[in-house]
């Protein structure tokens, strides 16, 4: 995950609200097939989930050892068209600290080149990702 | 009358089930544009981050499914306008796992535009062990309810 271009996180650094860097992307119906084809469901109209909008959007400030998906919320809008430019908004929405373990929540919308709002995607992220294989391996 | 549609609290919406496959969750990750080695498609970078010695499913391909469950019953022209799915990730779920999304009505709300109907979700895998937990909810229009 480690970009030249990013700094190393610091949690305690991290302020809610701070902005994260707005991005452009093109929604291709590649993306859109490939998508429906992965969650086996033809008639899947939000590939949207799978760009990770927000952390895709706290990856390109910062990089750390890794995270994992500790819960998600994801609105739907308008289901966006393939071939169009959306561009994304993201901010830290939240942190926390949860049984001595850190949380950053980051929260993203997306908007299409029509001015139309796509989804809104939030994003609770376990920033100690050791914690899982710990629990879980068997 | 035929769109009329009825909602009741402890109404039980139709399962969904899906059976994990790498080469799934690997092209979840790529319809997305991540190309590189993460946990959720390669052994050595799942071992080295999380420790597990398997890949794990991102937690939105569970959301997924449950978008698609909520979508089905719902129907797409409402919920994929109005859909909402918050979902906890308390399992991980990888190949080899059968997954059942299930859930039930919660609540009936009045809003201005129609009625939030809230679903209790729940995913759990082939051992019944609980995968993810949350809720679900799309406004249902106005004009899809019987006349009071």
């Amino acid at each position: 995950m480690a970009e030249p271009s990013t700094q190393l996180l610091d949690w305690d650094a991290i302020r809610i609200g701070d902005a994260l860097p707005s991005y452009e992307y093109v929604l291709t119906q590649e993306m859109l097939d490939k998508y429906r084809q992965s969650v086996e469901d033809p008639e899947a109209r939000f590939p949207t989930i799978s760009v990770k909008e927000d952390t895709s959007s706290f990856y390109r400030k910062y990089h750390d050892v890794g995270s994992v998906n500790a819960r998600c919320t994801f609105y739907c809008y308008n289901p966006p068209t393939p071939g169009t430019r959306l561009r994304v908004n993201a901010w830290i929405a939240d942190k926390y600290m949860r049984r001595g373990k850190p949380y950053i929540v980051t929260e993203a919308v997306s908007v299409d080149e029509q001015g139309r709002l796509i989804d809104r995607v939030i994003t609770h992220e376990l920033k100690r990702p050791s914690e899982v294989g710990r629990k879980w391996n068997t | 009358m035929e769109h009329v549609r009825t909602y009741e609290v402890d109404q039980e919406i139709p399962s969904l089930c899906k059976h994990m496959k790498q080469e799934r969750i690997t092209l979840f990750e790529q319809s997305g544009g991540y190309m590189v080695p993460t946990i959720h498609t390669d052994v050595e970078a799942s071992k080295k981050i999380t420790g597990l010695d398997v890949p794990m499913a991102s937690g939105r391909m569970s959301l997924s499914f449950a978008t698609e469950c909520l979508r089905r019953f719902f129907g797409e022209d409402v919920y994929n306008r109005s859909g909402v799915v918050d979902l906890r990730f308390v399992r991980p779920v990888r190949h080899g796992d059968t997954v059942t999304v299930g859930g039930k009505i919660l609540s009936v709300v009045q809003e201005p535009n129609g009625r939030r109907v809230t679903i209790e979700l729940s995913i759990k895998n082939q051992n019944g062990d609980t995968t993810a937990a949350g809720q679900g909810s799309a406004v249902v229009p106005s004009g899809f309810f019987p006349q009071e």
